[in-house]
Protein backbone atom coordinates (compact mmCIF):
# COMPACT_ATOMS: atom_id res chain seq x y z
CA UNK A 1 0.00 0.00 0.00
CA UNK A 2 1.05 3.27 -0.79
CA UNK A 3 1.28 6.02 1.75
CA UNK A 4 2.07 9.60 2.67
CA UNK A 5 2.12 10.15 6.78
CA UNK A 6 1.70 13.41 8.19
CA UNK A 7 4.70 15.47 8.94
CA UNK A 8 6.03 16.22 12.18
CA UNK A 9 5.76 19.81 13.38
CA UNK A 10 5.13 20.75 10.17
CA UNK A 11 7.97 19.03 8.48
CA UNK A 12 7.80 17.48 5.05
CA UNK A 13 5.40 14.83 4.26
CA UNK A 14 7.27 11.17 4.56
CA UNK A 15 6.14 9.24 1.23
CA UNK A 16 7.01 5.73 1.49
CA UNK A 17 5.28 1.96 0.99
CA UNK A 18 3.57 -0.38 3.93
CA UNK A 19 3.57 -4.19 3.80
CA UNK A 20 0.78 -4.84 6.34
CA UNK A 21 -1.61 -7.86 8.11
CA UNK A 22 -4.11 -6.27 10.57
CA UNK A 23 -3.61 -7.36 13.63
CA UNK A 24 -0.56 -9.16 13.53
CA UNK A 25 2.76 -6.40 11.52
CA UNK A 26 2.81 -3.44 9.29
CA UNK A 27 6.00 -2.54 7.51
CA UNK A 28 6.51 0.82 6.79
CA UNK A 29 9.53 2.27 4.09
CA UNK A 30 9.17 5.73 3.68
CA UNK A 31 11.18 8.91 2.31
CA UNK A 32 11.41 12.00 3.34
CA UNK A 33 13.19 15.22 1.79
CA UNK A 34 15.72 16.35 4.58
CA UNK A 35 18.25 18.81 2.37
CA UNK A 36 19.79 20.23 -1.06
CA UNK A 37 23.05 21.02 -2.12
CA UNK A 38 23.85 24.01 -4.10
CA UNK A 39 24.05 24.12 -7.73
CA UNK A 40 26.51 22.08 -9.42
CA UNK A 41 27.62 20.29 -5.83
CA UNK A 42 27.72 17.09 -5.57
CA UNK A 43 28.24 14.54 -2.79
CA UNK A 44 32.12 13.95 -1.78
CA UNK A 45 31.23 10.08 -2.19
CA UNK A 46 30.03 10.36 -5.59
CA UNK A 47 32.88 9.84 -8.25
CA UNK A 48 30.90 11.47 -11.01
CA UNK A 49 34.17 12.45 -13.23
CA UNK A 50 34.42 15.70 -14.55
CA UNK A 51 31.76 15.92 -17.52
CA UNK A 52 31.28 19.77 -17.71
CA UNK A 53 27.51 19.83 -17.13
CA UNK A 54 27.99 19.90 -13.11
CA UNK A 55 26.16 23.02 -12.99
CA UNK A 56 23.61 21.63 -13.95
CA UNK A 57 22.94 18.90 -11.42
CA UNK A 58 20.91 19.67 -8.34
CA UNK A 59 21.21 16.97 -5.59
CA UNK A 60 18.72 16.32 -3.05
CA UNK A 61 19.06 14.46 0.07
CA UNK A 62 16.51 12.09 1.75
CA UNK A 63 16.35 10.21 4.81
CA UNK A 64 15.29 6.79 4.34
CA UNK A 65 13.56 4.99 7.33
CA UNK A 66 12.16 1.49 7.48
CA UNK A 67 10.00 0.97 10.58
CA UNK A 68 8.09 -2.16 11.46
CA UNK A 69 5.92 -3.15 14.33
CA UNK A 70 5.42 -6.83 15.00
CA UNK A 71 1.94 -7.83 17.41
CA UNK A 72 2.30 -10.63 19.88
CA UNK A 73 -0.74 -12.36 18.65
CA UNK A 74 -2.47 -15.23 20.31
CA UNK A 75 -1.69 -17.42 16.99
CA UNK A 76 0.04 -20.41 17.29
CA UNK A 77 1.76 -20.35 13.46
CA UNK A 78 2.76 -16.75 13.43
CA UNK A 79 6.20 -16.39 14.68
CA UNK A 80 7.33 -13.49 16.14
CA UNK A 81 10.98 -13.75 15.55
CA UNK A 82 10.70 -14.95 12.21
CA UNK A 83 8.61 -11.78 10.64
CA UNK A 84 11.11 -9.99 12.89
CA UNK A 85 13.99 -11.71 10.81
CA UNK A 86 12.26 -11.24 7.58
CA UNK A 87 11.64 -7.79 8.39
CA UNK A 88 14.88 -6.88 9.36
CA UNK A 89 16.42 -8.54 6.21
CA UNK A 90 14.24 -6.63 4.22
CA UNK A 91 15.57 -3.14 5.91
CA UNK A 92 19.13 -4.69 5.78
CA UNK A 93 18.59 -5.13 1.45
CA UNK A 94 16.84 -1.43 1.48
CA UNK A 95 19.74 0.29 2.95
CA UNK A 96 22.18 -1.54 1.16
CA UNK A 97 20.40 -0.53 -2.20
CA UNK A 98 19.89 3.03 -1.39
CA UNK A 99 22.43 4.09 0.91
CA UNK A 100 25.43 6.59 0.10
CA UNK B 1 -101.60 78.10 41.23
CA UNK B 2 -98.75 77.31 43.27
CA UNK B 3 -96.19 80.13 41.76
CA UNK B 4 -92.91 77.71 42.34
CA UNK B 5 -94.79 75.50 40.52
CA UNK B 6 -95.70 77.36 37.65
CA UNK B 7 -92.45 78.80 37.47
CA UNK B 8 -91.01 75.39 37.58
CA UNK B 9 -93.70 73.86 34.32
CA UNK B 10 -92.89 77.15 33.20
CA UNK B 11 -89.16 76.65 33.03
CA UNK B 12 -89.42 72.41 32.24
CA UNK B 13 -92.32 73.01 29.61
CA UNK B 14 -89.40 74.44 26.52
CA UNK B 15 -87.14 72.15 27.88
CA UNK B 16 -88.76 69.09 27.30
CA UNK B 17 -89.79 70.37 24.28
CA UNK B 18 -86.20 70.74 23.28
CA UNK B 19 -84.90 67.40 24.46
CA UNK B 20 -87.48 65.84 22.07
CA UNK B 21 -86.11 68.21 19.28
CA UNK B 22 -82.92 67.13 20.24
CA UNK B 23 -82.92 63.12 20.17
CA UNK B 24 -84.86 63.04 16.55
CA UNK B 25 -81.84 64.90 15.41
CA UNK B 26 -79.27 62.69 17.04
CA UNK B 27 -81.26 59.90 15.41
CA UNK B 28 -80.86 60.90 12.15
CA UNK B 29 -77.18 62.23 12.57
CA UNK B 30 -76.23 58.75 14.03
CA UNK B 31 -77.72 56.61 11.10
CA UNK B 32 -76.11 58.96 8.25
CA UNK B 33 -72.55 58.92 9.75
CA UNK B 34 -72.46 54.77 10.26
CA UNK B 35 -73.34 54.75 6.75
CA UNK B 36 -77.13 53.46 6.60
CA UNK B 37 -76.81 50.77 8.35
CA UNK B 38 -79.51 51.57 10.77
CA UNK B 39 -81.49 53.50 7.82
CA UNK B 40 -82.36 50.02 6.65
CA UNK B 41 -82.21 47.61 9.96
CA UNK B 42 -86.21 47.96 11.20
CA UNK B 43 -86.42 50.55 13.84
CA UNK B 44 -87.17 47.79 16.85
CA UNK B 45 -84.65 45.21 16.01
CA UNK B 46 -83.64 43.94 19.58
CA UNK B 47 -79.85 44.90 20.44
CA UNK B 48 -78.79 41.23 20.31
CA UNK B 49 -78.80 40.92 16.37
CA UNK B 50 -77.73 44.53 16.13
CA UNK B 51 -74.27 43.49 17.54
CA UNK B 52 -74.18 40.33 15.86
CA UNK B 53 -74.39 42.32 12.36
CA UNK B 54 -71.78 44.28 13.46
CA UNK B 55 -69.18 41.82 14.30
CA UNK B 56 -70.03 39.94 10.80
CA UNK B 57 -69.13 43.71 9.26
CA UNK B 58 -66.30 43.77 11.47
CA UNK B 59 -64.69 40.41 10.62
CA UNK B 60 -65.33 41.07 6.91
CA UNK B 61 -63.97 44.82 6.67
CA UNK B 62 -60.92 43.89 8.90
CA UNK B 63 -57.72 42.29 7.63
CA UNK B 64 -57.15 38.64 8.05
CA UNK B 65 -54.56 39.11 10.34
CA UNK B 66 -55.93 36.31 12.74
CA UNK B 67 -55.85 33.64 10.24
CA UNK B 68 -52.57 34.38 9.20
CA UNK B 69 -51.11 34.32 12.76
CA UNK B 70 -52.76 31.25 13.51
CA UNK B 71 -50.69 29.65 10.99
CA UNK B 72 -47.57 31.11 12.28
CA UNK B 73 -48.44 30.21 15.66
CA UNK B 74 -48.68 26.63 14.79
CA UNK B 75 -45.31 26.91 12.63
CA UNK B 76 -44.30 28.37 15.90
CA UNK B 77 -45.11 26.31 18.23
CA UNK B 78 -43.66 23.02 15.71
CA UNK B 79 -40.44 24.97 15.81
CA UNK B 80 -40.38 25.60 19.77
CA UNK B 81 -41.46 21.74 20.36
CA UNK B 82 -38.10 20.60 18.24
CA UNK B 83 -35.58 23.30 20.28
CA UNK B 84 -37.05 21.90 23.44
CA UNK B 85 -36.34 18.62 22.50
CA UNK B 86 -33.09 19.08 21.54
CA UNK B 87 -33.15 21.44 25.02
CA UNK B 88 -33.73 17.64 26.85
CA UNK B 89 -37.63 18.74 27.55
CA UNK B 90 -39.15 15.89 25.67
CA UNK B 91 -42.25 16.31 27.59
CA UNK B 92 -43.27 19.99 26.32
CA UNK B 93 -41.92 18.90 23.07
CA UNK B 94 -44.42 16.00 22.53
CA UNK B 95 -47.36 18.65 24.45
CA UNK B 96 -46.09 21.38 22.22
CA UNK B 97 -46.08 19.55 19.07
CA UNK B 98 -49.17 17.47 19.49
CA UNK B 99 -50.57 20.71 20.11
CA UNK B 100 -49.93 22.11 17.21
CA UNK B 101 -50.72 18.86 15.19
CA UNK B 102 -54.57 19.31 16.37
CA UNK B 103 -54.05 22.97 15.42
CA UNK B 104 -53.83 22.15 11.81
CA UNK B 105 -56.15 19.26 11.79
CA UNK B 106 -58.94 21.76 13.25
CA UNK B 107 -57.90 24.32 10.62
CA UNK B 108 -57.89 21.56 7.70
CA UNK B 109 -61.45 20.51 9.37
CA UNK B 110 -62.65 23.76 9.03
CA UNK B 111 -61.45 24.69 5.50
CA UNK B 112 -63.92 25.72 3.31
CA UNK B 113 -62.22 23.28 0.21
CA UNK B 114 -62.28 24.09 -3.50
CA UNK B 115 -65.62 25.11 -4.34
CA UNK B 116 -65.84 23.54 -7.74
CA UNK B 117 -64.46 20.36 -6.78
CA UNK B 118 -66.02 18.62 -3.16
CA UNK B 119 -64.18 15.34 -4.15
CA UNK B 120 -60.88 17.27 -4.36
CA UNK B 121 -61.82 19.49 -1.23
CA UNK B 122 -62.68 15.81 0.76
CA UNK B 123 -59.28 14.15 -0.66
CA UNK B 124 -57.41 17.16 -0.05
CA UNK B 125 -59.10 17.17 4.09
CA UNK B 126 -59.11 13.59 4.80
CA UNK B 127 -54.83 13.79 3.22
CA UNK B 128 -54.34 16.64 5.69
CA UNK B 129 -56.06 14.94 8.44
CA UNK B 130 -53.95 11.54 8.46
CA UNK B 131 -50.41 13.28 7.70
CA UNK B 132 -51.15 15.34 10.75
CA UNK B 133 -52.30 11.75 12.66
CA UNK B 134 -49.13 10.29 10.98
CA UNK B 135 -46.50 12.86 12.04
CA UNK B 136 -48.19 13.22 15.34
CA UNK B 137 -48.13 9.73 16.02
CA UNK B 138 -44.52 9.53 14.54
CA UNK B 139 -43.02 12.15 16.98
CA UNK B 140 -43.96 10.52 19.91
CA UNK B 141 -41.63 6.81 19.73
CA UNK B 142 -39.23 9.44 17.83
CA UNK B 143 -38.63 11.56 20.76
CA UNK B 144 -38.85 8.43 23.01
CA UNK B 145 -35.49 7.17 21.13
CA UNK B 146 -34.11 10.72 21.23
CA UNK B 147 -34.36 10.72 24.93
CA UNK B 148 -32.69 6.68 25.41
CA UNK B 149 -33.25 7.12 29.33
CA UNK B 150 -32.42 10.68 29.99
CA UNK B 151 -35.39 12.12 32.01
CA UNK B 152 -38.75 13.55 30.19
CA UNK B 153 -37.68 17.46 31.52
CA UNK B 154 -34.62 18.63 33.73
CA UNK B 155 -36.88 20.18 36.40
CA UNK B 156 -37.35 16.43 36.92
CA UNK B 157 -34.06 15.30 36.85
CA UNK B 158 -33.20 18.75 39.25
CA UNK B 159 -31.20 17.95 41.72
CA UNK B 160 -33.76 17.85 45.16
CA UNK B 161 -33.12 21.10 47.46
CA UNK B 162 -35.24 22.60 49.96
CA UNK B 163 -35.79 25.29 49.83
CA UNK B 164 -33.15 26.67 52.13
CA UNK B 165 -30.64 25.37 49.95
CA UNK B 166 -29.84 21.92 51.72
CA UNK B 167 -29.56 18.64 49.64
CA UNK B 168 -31.91 15.89 50.67
CA UNK B 169 -29.82 12.87 51.44
CA UNK B 170 -31.22 9.81 50.37
CA UNK B 171 -30.12 6.80 53.23
CA UNK B 172 -27.91 4.17 50.41
CA UNK B 173 -29.47 0.52 51.11
CA UNK B 174 -28.28 -2.10 53.58
CA UNK B 175 -25.04 -3.80 52.24
CA UNK B 176 -25.56 -7.83 52.63
CA UNK B 177 -24.04 -9.38 55.40
CA UNK B 178 -21.87 -11.31 53.05
CA UNK B 179 -21.06 -10.10 49.63
CA UNK B 180 -22.01 -11.94 46.14
CA UNK B 181 -18.89 -14.03 45.04
CA UNK B 182 -17.40 -13.83 48.35
CA UNK B 183 -14.82 -17.29 48.07
CA UNK B 184 -15.61 -18.73 52.02
CA UNK B 185 -11.65 -20.79 51.51
CA UNK B 186 -9.49 -17.83 50.57
CA UNK B 187 -12.08 -15.13 52.15
CA UNK B 188 -11.23 -12.96 49.13
CA UNK B 189 -13.92 -12.16 46.34
CA UNK B 190 -13.99 -14.71 44.13
CA UNK B 191 -14.26 -12.81 41.47
CA UNK B 192 -10.97 -10.58 42.40
CA UNK B 193 -9.07 -14.37 42.88
CA UNK B 194 -10.01 -15.13 39.27
CA UNK B 195 -8.93 -11.79 37.66
CA UNK B 196 -5.46 -12.48 40.02
CA UNK B 197 -4.82 -15.88 38.53
CA UNK B 198 -5.69 -14.73 35.20
CA UNK B 199 -3.73 -11.26 35.04
CA UNK B 200 -1.04 -12.24 32.90
CA UNK B 201 1.43 -9.43 31.57
CA UNK B 202 0.80 -8.60 28.50
CA UNK B 203 4.01 -8.79 26.04
CA UNK B 204 4.49 -5.35 24.32
CA UNK B 205 4.28 -5.79 20.58
CA UNK B 206 7.70 -5.38 18.54
CA UNK B 207 8.78 -2.41 17.63
CA UNK B 208 12.02 -1.20 15.43
CA UNK B 209 13.01 1.58 13.04
CA UNK B 210 16.01 2.14 10.66
CA UNK B 211 17.10 5.28 9.11
CA UNK B 212 19.85 6.16 6.60
CA UNK B 213 20.21 8.76 4.03
CA UNK B 214 20.00 8.91 0.17
CA UNK B 215 20.80 11.43 -2.37
CA UNK B 216 18.74 11.94 -5.89
CA UNK B 217 20.79 14.06 -8.24
CA UNK B 218 18.51 16.03 -11.07
CA UNK B 219 20.19 16.50 -14.56
CA UNK B 220 19.63 18.65 -17.95
CA UNK B 221 16.28 20.58 -16.42
CA UNK B 222 15.55 17.74 -14.08
CA UNK B 223 14.49 15.59 -17.36
CA UNK B 224 16.92 13.08 -15.82
CA UNK B 225 17.04 11.81 -12.26
CA UNK B 226 19.23 10.00 -11.11
CA UNK B 227 19.98 8.06 -7.76
CA UNK B 228 21.78 5.43 -5.98
CA UNK B 229 21.78 1.98 -7.96
CA UNK B 230 20.04 -1.20 -6.79
CA UNK B 231 23.80 -2.91 -7.51
CA UNK B 232 24.96 -1.01 -3.89
CA UNK B 233 28.04 1.45 -3.43
CA UNK B 234 30.62 -0.34 -5.07
CA UNK B 235 28.83 0.77 -8.42
CA UNK B 236 27.43 4.18 -7.17
CA UNK B 237 31.30 5.62 -6.95
CA UNK B 238 31.77 5.31 -10.67
CA UNK B 239 28.09 5.87 -12.05
CA UNK B 240 25.08 6.77 -10.90
CA UNK B 241 21.63 4.73 -11.53
CA UNK B 242 19.16 6.27 -13.36
CA UNK B 243 15.82 6.29 -12.11
CA UNK B 244 12.37 5.90 -14.04
CA UNK B 245 10.45 8.97 -13.97
CA UNK B 246 6.97 8.28 -13.03
CA UNK B 247 6.02 11.67 -14.10
CA UNK B 248 7.10 11.34 -17.70
CA UNK B 249 8.34 14.55 -18.27
CA UNK B 250 9.76 17.32 -16.29
CA UNK B 251 9.01 17.69 -12.64
CA UNK B 252 6.73 20.35 -11.34
CA UNK B 253 9.08 22.99 -9.87
CA UNK B 254 6.46 24.38 -7.27
CA UNK B 255 7.27 21.40 -5.13
CA UNK B 256 10.69 19.32 -6.80
CA UNK B 257 11.52 17.54 -2.98
CA UNK B 258 7.85 16.13 -2.80
CA UNK B 259 8.24 14.90 -6.48
CA UNK B 260 11.51 13.23 -5.79
CA UNK B 261 9.74 11.21 -2.66
CA UNK B 262 7.27 10.37 -4.84
CA UNK B 263 9.67 8.91 -7.22
CA UNK B 264 11.55 7.39 -4.43
CA UNK B 265 8.37 5.79 -3.34
CA UNK B 266 8.00 4.06 -6.50
CA UNK B 267 11.44 3.07 -6.55
CA UNK B 268 10.91 1.60 -3.14
CA UNK B 269 8.31 -0.80 -3.81
CA UNK B 270 10.46 -1.97 -6.76
CA UNK B 271 13.01 -2.64 -4.48
CA UNK B 272 10.76 -4.57 -1.78
CA UNK B 273 9.53 -6.62 -4.37
CA UNK B 274 12.72 -7.79 -5.59
CA UNK B 275 14.01 -7.84 -2.29
CA UNK B 276 10.81 -10.66 -1.38
CA UNK B 277 10.96 -12.22 -4.25
CA UNK B 278 14.48 -13.10 -3.19
CA UNK B 279 13.40 -13.95 0.60
CA UNK B 280 11.05 -16.05 -0.95
CA UNK B 281 7.68 -14.51 0.10
CA UNK B 282 6.45 -13.70 -3.02
CA UNK B 283 6.45 -14.88 -6.35
CA UNK B 284 6.23 -11.79 -9.09
CA UNK B 285 6.72 -8.46 -8.35
CA UNK B 286 3.91 -7.54 -10.01
CA UNK B 287 1.16 -9.48 -7.79
CA UNK B 288 3.24 -7.21 -4.59
CA UNK B 289 2.23 -4.18 -7.03
CA UNK B 290 -1.35 -5.28 -7.40
CA UNK B 291 -1.26 -6.07 -3.10
CA UNK B 292 -0.31 -2.47 -2.75
CA UNK B 293 -3.51 -1.15 -4.82
CA UNK B 294 -5.47 -3.69 -3.63
CA UNK B 295 -4.26 -3.06 0.20
CA UNK B 296 -3.33 -6.48 0.74
CA UNK B 297 0.21 -6.62 1.36
CA UNK B 298 -0.46 -9.92 3.63
CA UNK B 299 2.39 -12.14 3.79
CA UNK B 300 1.23 -14.73 1.27
CA UNK B 301 -0.48 -17.68 2.34
CA UNK B 302 -2.94 -19.82 0.49
CA UNK B 303 -6.11 -17.77 0.47
CA UNK B 304 -4.14 -14.84 0.24
CA UNK B 305 -2.31 -15.79 -2.70
CA UNK B 306 -5.97 -17.25 -4.54
CA UNK B 307 -6.89 -13.46 -3.82
CA UNK B 308 -3.82 -11.76 -5.55
CA UNK B 309 -4.16 -13.91 -8.68
CA UNK B 310 -7.71 -12.55 -8.46
CA UNK B 311 -6.75 -9.45 -8.60
CA UNK B 312 -4.54 -10.06 -11.33
CA UNK B 313 -7.10 -11.50 -12.94
CA UNK B 314 -9.66 -9.07 -12.46
CA UNK B 315 -7.13 -6.31 -13.92
CA UNK B 316 -6.39 -7.98 -16.88
CA UNK B 317 -9.98 -7.70 -18.07
CA UNK B 318 -10.95 -5.13 -20.58
CA UNK B 319 -12.91 -3.13 -17.52
CA UNK B 320 -10.14 -2.94 -15.24
CA UNK B 321 -7.53 -1.96 -17.94
CA UNK B 322 -9.75 1.10 -18.26
CA UNK B 323 -8.98 1.81 -14.77
CA UNK B 324 -5.51 2.62 -15.83
CA UNK B 325 -3.38 -0.42 -14.76
CA UNK B 326 -0.65 -0.57 -17.05
CA UNK B 327 0.81 -4.21 -15.73
CA UNK B 328 3.68 -3.74 -18.48
CA UNK B 329 5.45 -1.22 -16.20
CA UNK B 330 5.90 -1.31 -12.71
CA UNK B 331 3.67 1.86 -12.19
CA UNK B 332 0.20 3.03 -12.94
CA UNK B 333 -0.13 5.25 -16.57
CA UNK B 334 -2.30 7.43 -14.68
CA UNK B 335 -1.52 10.09 -12.56
CA UNK B 336 0.26 9.27 -9.28
CA UNK B 337 -1.75 12.31 -7.38
CA UNK B 338 -5.08 10.57 -8.52
CA UNK B 339 -3.95 7.20 -7.44
CA UNK B 340 -3.18 8.39 -3.89
CA UNK B 341 -6.49 10.10 -3.62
Amino acid sequence: MLIALPSENQGPIAYGVRIERKGYYQIDFTVKARQQFMPGQTPAEYNMGKTGFEGQLKTFIFLVSADWEIQRSQDPSFVVEDYDVWADQLAKRVRVSLEN
Amino acid sequence: MNPDTSARDAVHAPCDFHNAAHSVSISSLLNSYVGGYFISSPPDKTPEVTRTTIKSDISKHLPRLPKWAAGWARTFLIGIAVALQNAGEYLFSIALFLAACFSFISAVYHWNGIEDSPRLTRFSRMSGIALAIIFALAYIPWIVIRKDGRPWSNLTAAVPETSAGKTVLVPRPPSPSIPLGWDTKTERHAIAVEHVRRAVPAKPSLHRTEQFLTNVMLFNDEKKIYCAGTMGAPIRQTSCGEMANVFNGTLQNKDIRSSLCVILQHYLVTIVSSLDKNLGHMANPQILFIKAFCSRCNRPTRRTTRLMFLCEFLIRTPICSLTGFDLTGIHRVCDYQKVRQ
